[in-house]
């Protein structure tokens, strides 16, 4: 999976309707990429 | 008869029992933990409203109630203090952003109702972490509360006005909210104790936190006091103070030591534990190395679904008054938005499966044994190394969020620097009276019972060694 990129996080918060400043695109990029890779490593993971 | 200057040290159940055979009036406890908290506050930062007045007015109603035979119970006239995220009727609650600035609640929230039945007095709302998730800053509505341990650094969060508070006799006991170790680690930080109850025993509702993983919890300065707080927030329904005079009995405490050896503690941290281990021992508790596979999955999936709540919460008003949240909160609670169902539902099912996983562990140990928090210091679990934003340094605690287990924290030790160290015990689900028993036990062996830091002049940090 490529890593996400500002343009894309850019897109991602146009979808969700969400008006964000380029300080705050660029605050929450580090973050949501961490945090998405949290959580699809999680869904891969075998439960038992 | 305590002097005035030292009813701060009065314990909750020693103020409950002298304010029942009126050698204390509620009038003048409360008027000294108001010139108290007066004196230190500039220098702590834990309160963001003295509820002095209404105070001194419940005082007044309480002390009348008590003198024509109407004692209600141990927490009768007695103060405490509130996470200010946690509503309170008639009582400014701002949850530390200037989004809710001037929110006075019309009614309390279903815990501070409990409390308030049995007789507790609101005296204060303390400070926090805006909305309980993002980094503090001196730019807050409230700038972040100092550790009285240690006034250079800052208290770890998000319930750090409630430890502060505790910790420094402003006020005997306080509630916090936990949802991913928001009360165990500022009262391990600050050498209190901190008590998160299984999931759905204590009414979490109207606090503000994400309602899969968030409790309302007791912070206070014994284990004699966290199980006296819990039976008010329980309602009544179990005497956890009752338990405690029993023997714990023969327990085998479970050590997750893969789990522990993974976050790479500070030394010091790891030197306390083991010292805590040494003090079970000598009580006849059995030490087993268990192996629980997932837990730091787990604490990273409680970080999915508190995201994925937090927008949910907060979307409404994050599109409508986006610039009243601070930075750092604002961008931490848009970081759920960019979360799927499918994130957050792959969160929960990993939460169902290590709480299994734990269940099948105390099926042969009674209990299990972690550090609180990996680091020392408030400055070290906020900063970037630690990843913050998704969970960071919450990977003892915040797996117990998610499973629901009950855990608390408690001293352990004192770092070279003058700051505290907390041991986490945690235990099975609704199996408070048994974790607590085991708790005070500990406390009553282990030699930090008591600890006062030193903001009192030319006060010496006191413990019993």
């Amino acid at each position: 999976m490529k890593p996400l990129s500002l343009t894309r996080l850019r897109e991602m918060a146009k979808i969700r309707d969400l008006d964000l400043s380029e300080q705050d695109l660029t605050r929450l990029l580090p973050m949501v990429r961490d945090l998405l890779a949290a959580a699809r490593r999680l869904r891969g993971i075998p439960r038992g | 008869m305590s002097r005035p200057t030292d009813l701060h040290l009065l314990s909750l159940a020693e103020a409950g029992q002298r304010i029942r055979d009126r050698s204390l009036t509620p009038t003048e406890f409360i008027e000294a933990l108001i010139e108290r908290s007066r004196r230190l506050e500039p220098s702590l930062k834990c309160v963001i409203t003295l509820a002095a007045e209404a105070a001194l007015a419940a005082a007044r109603v309480a002390e009348s109630e008590i003198a024509r035979g109407a004692w209600s119970g141990p927490l009768h006239g007695v103060p405490i203090g509130i996470k200010d995220s946690i509503a309170t009727a008639g009582l400014l609650t701002t949850a530390n952003s200037r989004v809710l600035a001037d929110w006075v609640p019309d009614k309390d929230a279903p815990s501070v109702a409990r409390l308030r039945e049995g007789g507790a007095i609101v005296l204060a709302k303390l400070n926090l972490n805006e909305f309980a998730w993002s980094i503090p800053s001196e730019g807050d509505l409230h700038p972040p509360p100092r550790n009285p341990w240690s006034p250079g650094h800052y208290s770890m969060g998000s319930s750090s006005g409630s430890a502060v508070a505790v910790a420094s006799g402003l006020c005997p006991a306080a509630l916090g909210t936990d949802a991913g170790g928001s009360i165990r680690q500022p009262a391990a930080n600050c050498g209190v104790v901190g008590l998160k109850p299984t999931h759905g025993l204590v009414d979490a509702s109207d606090a503000l936190g994400p309602p899969t993983i968030c409790e309302v919890g007791p912070i206070t300065r014994s284990v004699e006091d966290a199980a006296l707080m819990l039976g008010a927030l329980a309602g009544g329904r179990e005497s956890y103070l009752e338990s405690l005079r029993k023997s714990p009995g023969r327990v085998r405490l479970g050590i997750p030591r893969g789990h522990i050896e993974l976050a790479q503690s500070d030394a010091q941290i790891s030197a306390a534990f083991a010292q805590a281990l040494e003090v079970m021992q000598q009580l006849g508790v059995e030490i087993v190395d268990v192996e629980i596979e997932g837990l730091a999955d787990a604490a990273a999936a409680d970080f999915v679904v508190l995201n994925a709540e937090a927008f949910a919460a907060h979307e409404e008003m994050l599109r409508a008054r986006r610039a009243d949240y601070g930075p750092s909160a604002r961008v931490y609670h848009l970081q759920g938005a960019f979360l799927s169902a499918a994130d957050y539902i792959g969160a929960m099912k990993v939460g169902e499966a290590v709480r299994n996983r734990v269940n099948r562990a105390f099926s042969v140990v009674d209990a299990l044994a972690t550090p609180v928090v990996p680091v020392l210091t408030a400055e070290a679990a906020r900063s970037a190394r630690a990843q913050p934003h998704t969970g960071g340094t919450a990977i003892f605690t915040a797996p117990f969020n998610l499973t629901g287990h009950p855990a608390l924290a408690l001293p352990c030790g004192m770092s070279a620097e003058g700051i505290p160290i907390g041991v986490q015990l945690i235990g099975r689900a609704g199996g408070e009276a048994d974790l607590l028993r085991l708790a005070y036990a500990y406390e009553q062996a282990a030699p930090w019972r008591g600890m006062q830091p030193p903001i009192d002049a030319r006060a010496e940090p006191r413990y019993e060694r």
